[in-house]
């Protein structure tokens, strides 16, 4: 196991420990497979250096299926409870193109470094 | 009428600030055809603390200059005479409730007030608004009512708050509770203030059903902007649900439904340039 920086992270690292949110919340588990999408959105959480496996870099193939893999099923929890939010703010308010596309709009966001710098 | 209770609210807080000798002069000035920008600078300039505010104002990111101002009367021009009215209300309202006092809990509340107002200005460029400084300024100070909770009324906030947590609307919450609505007793407070009347409108009828008949090109772009910082989870307003922005408001606004994506990313990045603006006025 070792810290590697930010910078030095590329697809297919295993991650040895959990990486945590500054408020507790677990981002990403233990024994994940970094995809691209997964390392954007280490960059918008502002982490800065992470517990990678020793051991070589884990195939392309898996790197791929992992990003591919991350829908909402196995998106972090914390981006889960994001989209669970959006949802609930426009329960019933979509009654006009306006409002569709606002909601539409703002969940393309919720991945976006932008958005997290601002959220709570 | 909850106007009346609204008045009658603030009219019973004793240690009310006043608004300054300095502000009320900029205000009334402003207010006059024939004012020059010469006068204004003469009124400014009595307080160090403002001028300085000015200053540093028109020389951050927010307006872009290539080069230092470093005459006030040339600031003053730059940012127009309303804005300049408007930036001195606003430093009176962060000097009278934000300093010192509470200001974590004050965070949430300011960062959705922040994005508001950037999110104001950005409709009102596409508005072709002239003065663009006051849009900003109608986002930024358009709760002015929630101020008067968290200041005088924090129990009945913390009412109105579990209310609307469990499902309630905001309005009714502070019916019930407070028996008128932070917009309500913004506007009373505004008023009381002499605050220029669209500020007052904005204040009173942002995120209603129905625009006033006055200022409605000011209060829909104030209630656009809110929706687009509500859907973006930007800051914390009290209702934490989207409001409902009907057809006709966001076309005043002149916005297309497939233009929301490219406002929102304008908005995020304009946050940035914001942010300082605020700075300036914690002094």
């Amino acid at each position: 196991m070792r810290m590697v920086d930010f910078e030095e992270l590329k697809p297919g690292l295993v991650l040895a420990k959990d990486v945590e949110h500054a408020d507790g919340s677990k981002l990403l588990g233990r024994g994940t497979i970094l995809s691209p999408a997964q390392i954007a959105l280490l960059e918008s959480w502002r982490v800065k250096q992470v517990w990678i496996e020793d051991g070589p870099v884990a195939e392309e193939e898996e790197a791929d299926s992992a990003e591919t893999k991350l829908d909402e099923e196995s998106e972090s929890p914390v981006l889960a409870a994001a989209r669970k939010r959006l949802r609930d703010r426009f329960k019933d308010r979509l009654v006009n193109p306006w409002m569709e596309s606002l909601y539409a709009e703002a969940d393309k966001r919720l991945s976006t470094p932008r958005y997290w710098r601002w959220a709570r | 009428m909850s106007i009346e209770k609204a008045k009658q609210l603030i009219d019973g807080i004793e240690d009310l600030p006043t608004l300054p000798e300095v502000v009320i002069e900029i205000t009334r000035l402003v207010e006059n055809p024939d004012t020059t920008a010469e006068d204004i600078y003469k009124i400014v300039s009595t307080d160090v603390s403002l001028s300085a505010t000015m200053l540093k104002l028109v020389n951050s990111a927010f307006y872009g200059m290539s080069r230092t101002i470093t005459s006030l009367e040339k600031a003053i021009r730059i940012l127009g005479f309303a804005t300049v009215r408007n930036i001195a209300l606003a430093a009176f309202v962060f000097d009278a409730f934000v300093s010192g006092k509470n200001a974590i809990d004050y965070r949430g509340f300011w960062l959705h007030s922040i994005a508001a107002a950037s999110a104001s200005d950005v409709l009102a460029r596409r508005m072709r608004v002239k003065e663009i400084g006051e849009y900003f300024v109608y986002g930024l100070l358009h709760d002015l009512g929630i101020v008067v909770m968290m200041q005088y009324l924090p129990d009945e906030l913390a009412a109105v708050k579990s209310r609307v947590l469990e499902g309630g609307t905001l309005g009714e919450a502070e019916r019930d509770v407070i028996g008128c609505t932070h917009n309500e007793l913004g506007a009373a407070l505004a008023e009381r203030w002499d605050f220029p009347e669209s500020l007052v409108a904005v204040i009173e009828h942002h995120c209603m059903r129905e625009l006033p008949g006055e200022f409605k090109r000011e209060t829909a772009a104030v209630t656009c902007a809110n929706a687009i910082v509500t859907a973006l989870e930007i800051g914390a307003a009290l209702h934490w649900k989207v409001n409902v922005v009907q057809d006709e408001v966001w076309e005043l606004v002149g916005v297309a439904p497939d233009q929301l994506g490219g406002i929102m990313d304008e908005v995020l990045a304009e946050l940035e340039h914001s942010r300082s603006f605020i700075e300036l006025l914690y002094r």
